[in-house]
């Protein structure tokens, strides 16, 4: 039976450009926006490997607009990060943002965007939940990993290094209006991180589908995302060059973040969230340690949630035992998973193996109750229950 | 907004005001909780488009009410529709379904307004009994006698006299 909420809300504005070859469609799409200069956001990784140059390629006879490069986004976007580019931006009266990466530069090309459209000099202002009102300039995302799913979400997380704390935006505002999914912008990306950052998607779209929010639309792209990445996450941590395994999993990324941004993630990020920031930890590989544990503490409520999965991930799965059983398998099938990939790459699958000190666990389980996610999670938790997880994922 | 909704949603706004006053006073669980605000942090609960506004300050180990009009508070709360208002006050609805469901606005920040979730969680469980907490609370707490007792004292001295 279809679960239909009482209410709820989806939208999904960006435009998606999906193809093998999807980036030569750069140079129509920038004449169409009508960007006369844009701002390039991107890293010193991406130039290095060739990816900016690759982009401003295919930008042919609109290579001019893409002229203004700013390449500091550190690992971990930052205010001063924000204001330096949006500077760079007001000084050279751009009309539009071009990001190019993965989590951090979006997240920097997102606060840019916030800062200018908001006229502020104090992207702070504007911190929480559906606060921003001002329509947002055009802001293209060409990713470069396939997991975070930002180039569709309504989400910025950018540090305040000063205070210490990670400041979260979120607004409908802050979906970008389109996105480039070219398989060949993410061949260069390891396999740890390949392995990570799938597992990270695999995440949004199990937590989209068993977490308060959930409605049929974001359902149906978490199915789209948990079968594709069922289907292609071990070819392409064993081949990256596998065309075909990485233009699926870049389709299950984006799907994924569509599912989660409309009804919203749990317990797995929310105490994730806090072993990255305590324990500096790959988001990705935190994801994919905790999201069985978690899984086996929400099973109590939403076990049948859990069972309507298993035939996504594995079809031949007998579906006609209990919901319990059904869940267990499903739970047990991403165990296998883990392991698979810890074989084939060395992703830690324990917080020990991923380098978490025993002695953090406490603090991360009580740190993690104050992360938003926590609030969409199906089942209560309270500190006693984050550090019960925590210590069957050590 | 029919007059019987707006009535119920300002008497409900009073009676969480007067609860969390009073249950900040004696729950230590709440205690430890507002233990994260620094001294003085002030927090506003509004309803759009003109209902009903509640505010709060910070003082010592405990919360007391202070003025709704103020320019600026560390965390604010909007409830974007009278209708998700009543629908809470009346536990046809609950704080962290109408945050999932995108009908409260939060500015300031959001780990803040985790702290206050769990602290309006803990003062609904004392103000509402244990039948209605089960449609409100994903996790309604066992109530010793000493709870009992402080669920009196919130409808009685509370609701009355704030403590």
């Amino acid at each position: 039976m279809i679960h239909i909420p009482e209410y709820f809300e989806f939208q999904t504005p960006t435009k998606i450009l999906a193809g093998h070859q999807a980036l030569t469609s750069l140079s129509s799409e920038l004449d169409k926006t009508n960007i006369k200069k844009a701002l390039v956001i991107t890293d010193k990784g991406i130039v290095e490997h060739g990816l900016l140059k690759k982009v401003i390629d295919n930008a042919a006879n609109r290579k001019n607009v893409l002229e203004l490069v700013f390449d500091d986004v550190p690992a971990d976007s930052s205010i001063n990060t924000v204001n330096t580019a949006a500077k760079l931006y007001r000084e050279n009266n751009c009309d539009g943002i071009l990001a190019i990466g993965g989590g951090s530069v979006i997240d920097t090309a997102k606060g840019v965007n916030i800062v200018i459209s908001e006229n502020t000099e104090d992207i702070m202002q504007f911190k929480g939940h559906d606060r921003l009102t001002k329509k947002q300039q055009p802001l293209i995302i060409i990713p470069t990993t396939s997991g975070t799913g930002s180039e569709v979400t309504l989400v910025s997380v950018i540090a305040n290094p000063e205070k210490g704390e990670k400041m979260l935006f979120t607004s409908p505002l802050l979906q970008p209006s389109l996105t480039i999914l070219d398989p060949n912008m993410t061949l260069s990306l390891p396999p740890h991180l390949t392995a990570a950052t799938g597992m990270d998607a695999l995440t949004h779209a199990v937590e989209a589908v068993s977490c308060l929010q959930k409605n049929p639309f974001s359902d149906t792209y978490a199915e789209v995302a948990i079968k594709l990445i069922a289907e292609n996450i071990l070819t392409a941590v064993k081949d990256g060059s596998n065309m075909d395994a990485r233009y699926h999993l870049a389709l299950a990324s984006t799907a994924a973040g569509v599912a989660f941004s409309n009804s919203m993630v749990g317990a797995v990020h929310g105490i994730g969230h806090t072993v990255g920031a305590v324990s500096h930890v790959h988001h990705g590989m935190a994801m994919a340690i905790l999201l069985p544990h978690v899984m086996r503490y929400n099973a109590s409520h939403v076990a049948h949630l859990y069972a309507e999965m298993l035939p996504w991930v594995s079809p031949d799965a007998s579906a006609q035992l209990s919901p319990e059983e059904d869940s267990n398998q499903l739970i047990n099938w991403i165990d296998e998973k883990n392991k698979s990939l810890n074989e084939l790459c060395g992703m830690p699958i324990t917080l020990k193996q991923a380098g978490v000190k025993e002695a953090d666990l406490e603090s991360i389980a009580k740190q993690s109750l104050n992360d938003g996610a926590m609030i969409a999670n199906p089942k209560e938790i309270d500190a006693k229950d984050a550090l019960t997880i925590l210590q069957n994922a050590f | 907004m029919t007059l019987f909704k707006k009535t119920i949603t300002g008497i409900g706004f009073f009676a969480l005001k007067q609860a969390m006053v009073s249950v900040c006073h004696f729950n230590t669980e709440a205690k430890e909780e507002l233990k994260y605000y620094k001294e003085g942090y002030t927090i506003q609960l509004k309803v759009l488009p003109d209902g009903p506004k509640i505010a709060f300050e910070k003082q010592g180990d405990s919360l007391r009410t202070t003025s709704a009009n103020k320019e600026n508070y560390d965390l604010v709360v909007i409830f974007k529709t009278e209708d998700i208002a009543f629908r809470i006050m009346t536990t046809l609805s609950n704080v962290p379904k109408a945050f999932t469901q995108n009908r409260l606005m939060v500015y300031g920040n959001v780990a803040d307004s985790m702290v206050l979730i769990r602290v309006i969680n803990i003062v609904q469980s004392y103000l509402f009994p244990p039948i209605l907490s089960k449609r409100v609370l994903k996790r309604v707490p066992k109530f010793n006698l000493g709870a009992h007792i402080g669920r009196i004292r919130v409808y009685t001295l509370g609701l009355l006299l704030r403590y």
